[in-house]
């Protein structure tokens, strides 16, 4: 089950740095526009907390079922908010005020969609434990 | 017993989905599973209209506390029943049962929830989901009220039919994406209309009092909040359940009914999709109005197929089908008839958000005031299914204090929210009712089910099985 463990850590480190980078590109537009910030840092910040709770979380647990079921929560957190960055972070209102920042978001947004639905399907086929624990 | 690990599971599952019998260990899900699909069902366009309908009648300050103090009443509610829900491991219907009688559960489920939040507001729902997909593209046929409404019910009807899996593998993915997309539309919309000063400094439309802003946040969702227990019977934890429901309706359901109330502030409508087709997100719009209506209207057909499975001969998924495709055809013929007209809708929420919490005051009457404060049985044996127990057909005492306590918060008493209303009135008549019969010696019952391995599985089902 260690191999789960490893796949699970490495994509909610992904998750956890790039969404420290997204909050950082966020805060930056703040004075710019806080009605864009404000939907971005929510894009960003969700993640983030939910990619530490779950490196806890996921340390914590011996049993593969159980280790599934973590994974797989915290995994789908990231994956529905990558799939909402994929959405918005490409519309002309961000690109004009966030230009690069908000390609280079919705490129990692896309990352973690893909990747996460990969690592739920790889997550449930090993541990057993449900696409929706 | 059921619910004890020690035991072995002796049920049989004669219905699908455990709609009769107690939930197995092995099915349990995590207080995440269920705070999701508590959201989920949360996230739908008629939430954010619930807000809109605020921004007109309140300036930020007084909405934010309507938005408050409505939603904790929803919260306390919520979470009363949702701990019952997984104490007993129980759809709403069938917890009914003890203070309704078996038939009583059917009929009052039937009412209630079967058809009210079965059938009826999964086809309100459905044609508010025309309305939605009309307004985001008018002049393409397949988008017209009518036609919307027939793919859009059939689409609501698939993880419905699948049961709480699917259910709930939808919920996990709508429900952060729901929230983020849901900001963006209040962001840019506040934005466009004139920003955070505007919505602070404006006066709303059409001023309401305190209480009809706090009755219109309780009826919005207080049908949800009293059949949590369909959901909360599937919780690993009873406090996981309550607070998953509590958390969704404090910090989610406020967020929403604010967000889309300051829309109109800044704006003077709830132009949510259309905010988001301003702003560039075009298919975040179309994704925020379909997912945001299947991840609601799936739970309510969910849960209006539940209340059938006690009479029916045929099982859960087939039932979904059937109601699927009625409520389906209920919101078509609106949507081709009555086209984009708002009148039916207001009207059933209205009704909806009177009548209904009347019937949660009887169920928390009979689980925690008679059974817990004066019967004083544990928590987890009040509402137990063992086989070989025998359940009422009819117990008379949970419809004396439900039609009063209706009747009377519905239309008779005019002064406070009618929803807590109806709810007090049947709370209080039947924890005296329960607790007078009950020292008088005096049982309201008409006839007796005895509970076999099928649970509360219909007499000519079981007969069937047995056949076969």
């Amino acid at each position: 089950m260690e191999d789960v463990r490893r796949h699970t850590y490495a994509y909610l480190v992904f998750s956890m740095v790039t969404s420290l980078i997204g909050t950082a590109f966020g805060i930056s537009i703040v004075g710019e526009s806080p009605y864009i910030a404000f939907p971005w840092l929510l894009t960003t910040i969700m993640p983030l907390i939910t990619s530490v709770a779950g490196v806890f979380r996921v340390k914590r647990v011996s049993e593969p079922y159980g280790l599934g079921v973590v994974s797989i929560q915290h995994v789908w957190w990231v994956v529905s908010v990558g799939f909402a960055g994929v959405m918005f972070f490409p519309a002309d209102f961000f690109v004009k005020i966030g230009g690069m920042m908000s390609i280079t978001m919705a490129i990692i947004s896309a990352i973690w969609l893909i990747w996460g639905f990969y690592l739920i399907y790889v997550v449930h086929e090993k541990t057993k434990a449900p696409v929706a624990p | 017993m059921a619910s004890s690990k020690e035991h072995k599971y002796e049920w049989v599952d004669v219905m699908g989905d455990y709609s009769v019998v107690p939930v197995p260990d092995e099915a349990l899900r995590t207080t995440t599973a269920i705070f999701f699909v508590f959201t989920g069902v949360l996230a739908c366009i008629a939430a954010l209209w619930g807000g809109a309908v605020l921004g007109l009648q309140y300036t930020f300050t007084e909405m934010l506390w309507v938005a408050i103090v409505g939603c904790l009443i929803q919260g306390v509610i919520g979470f009363l029943t949702s701990y019952m829900g997984a104490a007993s491991r129980l759809s709403t219907y069938a917890n009914m049962s003890w203070p309704y009688g078996r038939y009583g559960a059917f009929l009052w489920g039937l009412a209630l929830a079967g058809i009210t939040c079965g059938i009826g507001w999964f086809a309100v729902e459905t044609w508010l989901f025309g309305i939605m997909m009309h307004d985001l593209m008018p002049n393409n046929l397949l988008m017209s009220v009518g036609v919307a409404s027939i793919w859009g019910g059939l689409l609501m009807m698939t993880t419905a039919a699948i049961g709480i899996k699917g259910i709930a593998f939808l919920s996990y993915l709508t429900v952060p994406f729901w929230i983020i997309l849901a900001s963006i539309s209040f962001s840019s919309g506040i934005m466009v209309g004139g920003g955070w000063e505007k919505v602070l400094s404006a006066r709303p439309l059409s001023p309401a009092p305190f209480g009809i802003g706090v009755a219109q946040v309780v009826g919005l969702y207080i049908a949800g909040a009293t059949i949590t227990p369909d959901v909360t019977r599937f919780a690993k934890s009873r406090v996981g359940a309550g607070l998953a429901w509590f958390i969704q309706v404090m910090i989610v359901e406020v967020f929403f009914l604010l967000g889309a109330g300051c829309l109109v502030l800044a704006t003077g409508g709830a132009r949510i999709t259309e905010a988001l087709l301003a702003v560039g997100v075009g298919l975040g719009a179309y994704l925020l109005a379909v997912l945001g209506q299947w991840t609601t209207n799936d739970n309510n057909l969910y849960s209006g197929a539940l209340n059938f499975t006690l009479i029916s001969p045929i099982s859960r998924r087939a039932l979904v089908i059937t109601l699927g495709l009625i409520g389906t055809a209920m919101a078509a013929y609106v949507g081709f008839v009555a086209g984009a007209s708002f009148d039916p809708f207001i009207a059933f929420l209205t009704f909806l958000g009177s009548f209904v919490p009347a019937v949660a005051g009887t169920l928390i009457a009979d689980f925690y005031v008679y059974r817990g404060l004066y019967k004083k049985m544990p928590v987890n044996e009040r509402y137990v299914l063992k086989i070989g127990d025998k359940i009422p057909e009819i117990n008379l005492t949970g419809w004396i204090s439900t039609v009063i306590g209706g009747v009377l918060g519905t239309w008779v008493i005019t002064t406070g929210i009618p929803s807590l209303n109806s709810m007090l009135i049947s709370f209080i008549i039947y924890c005296i009712l329960a607790i007078a019969l009950d020292k008088a010696g005096i049982q309201l019952v008409i006839g007796r089910y005895e509970v076999t391995k099928y649970g509360l599985a219909p007499r000519w089902i079981i007969k069937k099985v047995e056949k076969t």
